[in-house]
């Protein structure tokens, strides 16, 4: 107590003096406009550093939603994107329901498990039936198609993907919509084949190849890869053609599943 | 006369002298608005030697104050004479000469000699100029202005307060 009161006596000026020029500084900031607009834009450049460097440090936390809530919003516009044949496919509505605008409805979900060294490849998607996914539905991404979904319960699917023997799926040229359906025999994970192409067809290494759309699964135009290498074995008839897959296999991470809403009229009918 | 009413009387003709004849003088429309002409930090640089510390840095925030009163510039005025009146007991340590200050004496010229006490003004005065000119910018980007107003009216206000000095002659 004697030490503090020898301490303010000693050095209590020193206090006072900052205390009175904490004040001016106060009433010139306060209320003198060329010293306050300074001040003001100052401090916002000092605030705005810190909080600058403050989201770069903290949105590596929010990464997972940012990307989660971009993966929906691009669902949402490649929506609007493959769906606009419906539109312009001369169908009248007598009512204005937004619903039947579409055909397909694409949902955003992320791999949360993917192989692709083995010969029959399957992937595992962390959205099920509760997020609207079922059997049969295709799956891409943002660079091609990735595969068709096998096994979906409430809160996970499984599909296999393009590497794998079992999928076959309807693709064409989209220089000349010559179809055909692409495999895979095993091997690289970067190339596919592309089988039932007649001979009469006219290829050209680095044609483009698309869905066909003829199958329920896929809407038409969808990248799948390009054309590296063909080749017609003596006496066939077919074409036997190596794809470079667009999709890269091997970094899947977030993926859209298409949902054919018109699906199953166009099964029954097919029957 | 009293000590604290010579004093007294110092801080209101100092200030009546600052705002009714240098504000204007200063502001005369010669086209060049570096020059300003302070003469009230007189106040602070004539109080007596041993006045407490505290006392003094009070007083000197007063007359700021007061000043700003008249110049629309609330705490400018204020701030600067609170930093002279801060810096003051270490200038007049650092000057102190040979023997010590005598007790109960002002810093006049009367009685530590013209030479001291001018040098001793034009630093305080130079300390408040720039304190004031630097608040009044309130950047660091203007510095070259502040230093050359500083200067300029430095000269300007050194000569109102040699002949303040020569006229009144203070001796305590």
């Amino acid at each position: 107590m004697q030490n503090l009161l020898y301490f303010l006596f000693r050095y209590g000026y020193v206090i006072l003096f900052i205390c009175l020029e904490i004040l001016c500084f106060t009433l010139i900031v306060r209320f003198n406009p060329h010293q306050s607009q300074i001040f003001v834009k100052s401090s916002n450049n000092v605030a705005g550093w810190i909080y600058d460097h403050y989201s770069s440090v903290t949105q590596y936390f929010g990464l997972s939603s940012m990307s989660r809530e971009l993966a929906e919003e691009n669902a949402l516009l490649r929506r609007d994107i493959i769906d606009n044949q419906l539109q312009s496919s001369g169908a009248v509505h007598l009512k204005q329901d937004t619903a039947s605008d579409y055909q397909y409805e694409i949902l955003p979900a992320r791999v949360i498990n993917n192989r692709i060294t083995g010969l029959d490849n399957f992937f595992t998607l962390n959205a099920g039936s509760d997020r609207g996914l079922s059997v049969g539905q295709g799956v891409i991404d943002g660079k091609g198609v990735v595969g068709i979904l096998t096994d979906v319960n409430e809160k996970y699917a499984r599909g296999i993907s393009i590497l794998n023997r079992d999928c076959r799926i309807s693709v064409a040229i989209e220089r000349n919509h010559f179809f055909g359906t692409l495999f895979w025999e095993g091997g690289n994970p970067g190339m596919a084949k592309m089988g039932d192409v007649p001979k009469h067809a006219d290829l050209r290494i680095g044609d483009k190849v698309v869905t066909s759309g003829f199958s329920a699964v896929f809407p038409a135009g969808i990248h799948v890869g390009e054309v590296t290498g063909f080749d017609l074995t003596d006496g066939s008839n077919f074409y036997d053609i190596d794809i470079r897959l667009s999709t890269d296999m091997a970094s899947l991470q977030y993926v859209y599943v298409i949902r054919n809403l018109f699906s199953e009229e166009q099964r029954k009918l097919e029957q | 006369m009293n000590q604290i009413t010579r004093h007294v009387w110092r801080f209101l003709i100092l200030l009546l002298l600052q705002v009714l004849v240098f504000q204007q003088l200063s502001l005369a429309g010669f086209g060049f608005n570096y020059i300003q002409i302070f003469i009230y930090p007189l106040f602070i640089v004539l109080l007596p030697i041993d006045v407490g510390k505290s006392w003094m840095l009070v007083m000197g925030f007063l007359l700021g104050t007061s000043v700003d009163m008249f110049y629309d510039s609330p705490g400018l005025h204020a701030a600067a004479m609170v930093m002279t009146s801060f810096v003051r007991p270490f200038l007049l340590k650092g000057m102190e000469p040979r023997g010590g200050y005598k007790m109960n004496t002002s810093p006049t010229p009367y009685e530590l000699g013209t030479n001291w006490f001018y040098r001793y003004a034009s630093i305080l005065l130079t300390i408040h100029l720039f304190t004031y000119f630097t608040l009044e910018a309130f950047q660091l980007s203007s510095i070259f202005v502040v230093i050359l107003k500083t200067i300029s009216s430095f000269l300007a206000s050194m000569v109102m307060i040699i002949l303040y000095v020569l006229i009144f002659n203070p001796k305590k």
